[in-house]
Formats: C-alpha cells, sequence, structure tokens
C-alpha cells in the first residue's frame, strides 16, 4: 500500500515539474504569434548599401501606448480618427531603404517575404507592373482574411531605387488607411512615383501577371 | 485439605507445587514488552520525517521553479518594453530626416517641379539646403495637441536645443525630430498630453501608415488608370 502511494506521489511530482517547465516555455514567448506577422527583419545587406533607411517597428506593446483617442485634422478641417485605424492593429512594420543608384537590390533579397506570402491565407489582391524609361514602378499588395476580416496587410513596391516593404497585421480599414496620405500638411508623397503618374497615365500598362 | 489452590495458605500438594513450578515461567511479569527489533518501526515511516519526503521535496521545487520563472517572465517583459522604447527614440532620427525629405518633395509637387525622391541624391545638397532649419520654417512648425503641456514641453525642448549646441553649419543641420511640415501644418487631437514615449511611438506609426497609405493608393491609381485606359 505504502509504495503505491509514494508511486502515485512521484507521478504527481513529475506532472508538476512538467507543467512547471511547460509554463517557463510559455513565459519564454514574448508575444504572441500572428500569422500574418512577416519576418522582415533580418535585411541588413540592404540597410548597408541604401543611402536612406526608414525602419519603423511597431509591436503589439507599442501600440498599446499610443493613446487611442487621436484625431488628425486636415488643413480643410478634414478629421480623420487614427484611433478608428490603430483599433485593431496588432503590429505595423515598414521598411523602405532609398539607394544611390539602380540595380541595389535584387529578387533574391524578397525571396524570403515572397515565400512567406506564399503561405496559405494570404492573397495578392493588387499587382501593379509599370514599366517606363524614366520611372519603373511593381507594386504587389497581399492581404490576410479569416471570417470576413482583415487580419493583416502587405505591401512590396519596387522601383529602381527604392524599396518598400510594408507589414500591417491586424484589422486594418482600408479606406482609413487610403485617406492617410495628404494628411498632416504632406498632401502627396513623391516616393510612390506618383507625381509623375498624371503626365505618364498614357504610357501606363496593364497590370502583369508575374 | 489444604486451601493452598485458593489462597495460597497452607501446605501445597506435590503435584500442585510441581504444577506451579513448570507453568510459573509463564505467569504475569511487569516488565517492557519485549518486541523485536525488526518489528519496529523504521526512520523512513517516522512521522517527523515525513514531511520532507521526496515527492513533497519534487512538488516544493516545481513550485518554486514556477515563481523562478514567473519572475523572470516578469522581468524579461519590462526589459523588452524599455528596449523598444529605446528602439523608439533611435528611430526617431531616421523618421525625422525622412519626414524631412517627404517635405522637400511635397514642395516641389506643388510648386509643378515634380523631382521624386529618387532623384534626391542628385541635388543632395539643394535637399540639405531645404531641410536645414530656417528662422522662418521654424516658426512654420505647428505641431498642436489640444494639451498645452505638451506644447510647453515641446518648445522648451526646441529652445534648449537652441541654447545648448552651437549653431551648426547648413551641412551640419540635424534632422529636425518634429513632425515637421513645411507647406501646411499638422494637427492632432489628443485628449492628454503624451508623454515623450507615446509621442514617439505616434510619429512613427503616422509615418508607417502615411508610407503604407501612399503606396496603397498608388496601386489603386494605377488600377483605376488601368481599367480606364482598357475601356
Amino acid at each position: 500500500m505504502r509504495t503505491k502511494v509514494d508511486s502515485w506521489l512521484k507521478i504527481v511530482s513529475l506532472a508538476l515539474a512538467l507543467v512547471a517547465s511547460g509554463a517557463a516555455t510559455a513565459a519564454n514567448a514574448q508575444q504572441p504569434q500572428y500569422a500574418a506577422k512577416l519576418q522582415i527583419d533580418n535585411e541588413e545587406v540592404l540597410a548597408q548599401r541604401a543611402n536612406e533607411l526608414v525602419d519603423v517597428n511597431l509591436d503589439e506593446t507599442l501600440l498599446r501606448i499610443i493613446p487611442k483617442k487621436i484625431k488628425a485634422k486636415q488643413e480643410d478641417g478634414t478629421e480623420v480618427d487614427i484611433g478608428a485605424i490603430i483599433g485593431g492593429l496588432k503590429g505595423v512594420y515598414v521598411r523602405s531603404y532609398g539607394f544611390n543608384n539602380e540595380g541595389e537590390y535584387s529578387e533574391a533579397n524578397l525571396s524570403r517575404m515572397r515565400a512567406q506570402l506564399r503561405s496559405p491565407g494570404w492573397v495578392r489582391f493588387i499587382n501593379v507592373v509599370r514599366k517606363k524609361t524614366d520611372d519603373n514602378m511593381h507594386i504587389e499588395v497581399y492581404m490576410m482574411t479569416s471570417t470576413g476580416s482583415i487580419d493583416g496587410l502587405a505591401i512590396l513596391a519596387l522601383e529602381p531605387k527604392r524599396l518598400t516593404l510594408v507589414n500591417i497585421v491586424g484589422n486594418i480599414n482600408l479606406e482609413k488607411l487610403s485617406q492617410l496620405e495628404g494628411q498632416f500638411g504632406i498632401p502627396e508623397l513623391g516616393i510612390d512615383g506618383s507625381a509623375s503618374q498624371s503626365d505618364g497615365s498614357k504610357d501606363s500598362k496593364p497590370a502583369k501577371k508575374p | 485439605m489444604s486451601d493452598y489452590l485458593w489462597d495460597k495458605t497452607g501446605e501445597p500438594e506435590e503435584d500442585v507445587e510441581q504444577l506451579e513450578n513448570l507453568l510459573g515461567a509463564l505467569k504475569y511479569q511487569t516488565r517492557p514488552l519485549d518486541i523485536p527489533l525488526s518489528a519496529m518501526p523504521t526512520a523512513k515511516a517516522r512521522p517527523a520525517t515525513i514531511f520532507f519526503s521526496r515527492p513533497r521535496l519534487a512538488i516544493a521545487a516545481s513550485l518554486l521553479l514556477t515563481l523562478l520563472a514567473g519572475i523572470w517572465f516578469v522581468t524579461r517583459q519590462g526589459e523588452t518594453q524599455k528596449n523598444d522604447l529605446a528602439k523608439v527614440k533611435q528611430g526617431s532620427e531616421t523618421v525625422g530626416s525622412k519626414q524631412t525629405e517627404d517635405a522637400v518633395v511635397t514642395n516641389d509637387t506643388k510648386t509643378g517641379d515634380k523631382a521624386s525622391i529618387n532623384n534626391a541624391p542628385d541635388n543632395h545638397d539643394e535637399v540639405k539646403n531645404a531641410v536645414a532649419p530656417k528662422p522662418r520654417e521654424e516658426s512654420a512648425r505647428t505641431v498642436t495637441a489640444s494639451a498645452s503641456k505638451t506644447q510647453r514641453a515641446t518648445r522648451g525642448l526646441i529652445a534648449r536645443r537652441q541654447k545648448s549646441e552651437p549653431r551648426r553649419s547648413v551641412e551640419d543641420a540635424p534632422a529636425p525630430r518634429e513632425f515637421v511640415a513645411t507647406n501646411g501644418t499638422m494637427r492632432w487631437e489628443v485628449e492628454q498630453p503624451l508623454t515623450p514615449e507615446q509621442r514617439e511611438a505616434t510619429e512613427k506609426l503616422m509615418l508607417a501608415l502615411q508610407v503604407a497609405s501612399a503606396k496603397f493608393n498608388y496601386a489603386q491609381r494605377e488600377m483605376r488608370e488601368i481599367g480606364r485606359a482598357g475601356k
């Protein structure tokens, strides 16, 4: 009888030890993992070549410290509720590399990100390729959806002297996102090539599938 | 007949005496019970030591381990947050310079000169000249928030910088840290004063969303253009 009790106690203590180690492992996981989170952190080679770098890393912890009641006001009085945009976000990551010369990056630098975007859940819903003599542009917009809501957004913008990677994790309101360009007194960002778009629209080619 | 068998008085009979001697060894004796050593309880099972049995020690160790893991996790979380905030501060330099360049591009766009930021390296000096904080531009920095405390803090910071740092040349001019708008005003409306960390994080968020918005809108515009051209 005594030996039986001893063996049961041993089993219970072993189970407790396992639970403890499991808790330690769980504690090791810093942030909850989201399927829409892409690994775009290790582009050191590009960062070294770039003469201009925009590197934004806002994970859930940092997004939480941003007050939710922020409104951006345009000069004409139009308001955009920033809180409504960031309410469902779990992370915002942007890398934008500006280079002095063309050809500083290649498709190989994007292979890792593309491989992640081929995983289930991601859908490419916009693919624009524009090739002109002085202004090439290739933009791909990917979206991850589940049960009718957006779980994440990824944008790859390839220009001759600029590469931009955007990963937004969480539920994002695309309509409100599109309103943000032109806010804050900076009506149009030249980095998207839109400055030359108006006069070069005739040369626009239909979107290609790669 | 003797009363020996009744109350041990009188002469005992011979056969009774013989029986008494024979069975006397088995009579009651007032001495402690002699229990064999093998039947004694062992030290392992003694109540005093049961408390420190191995299973209990194992349970205690597990609980201690869980507690230590919890403490470590909480400490690490705190460090991670500090690191993140430090990154935000560090990254603001890049953000500031980027925003300024954007502002320059915007100016060009407004005046009809459609130079994109990709061409910036070619006329780097011009960009730097434009970026360098001039008195008029300084006054144009209107970073307004509903909380006057933040405004005062910002003004104080700028004033302190101007006092403490020697006047630099145009080449060495630092990139403004505030959200600069040279051809307009940026207005945030918040219900509470922002801490420096909140401000940094918010500025980074705005920049990130703006870049994302610009790319997204461009792709959409192109799609519409292509649609129109198709028709």
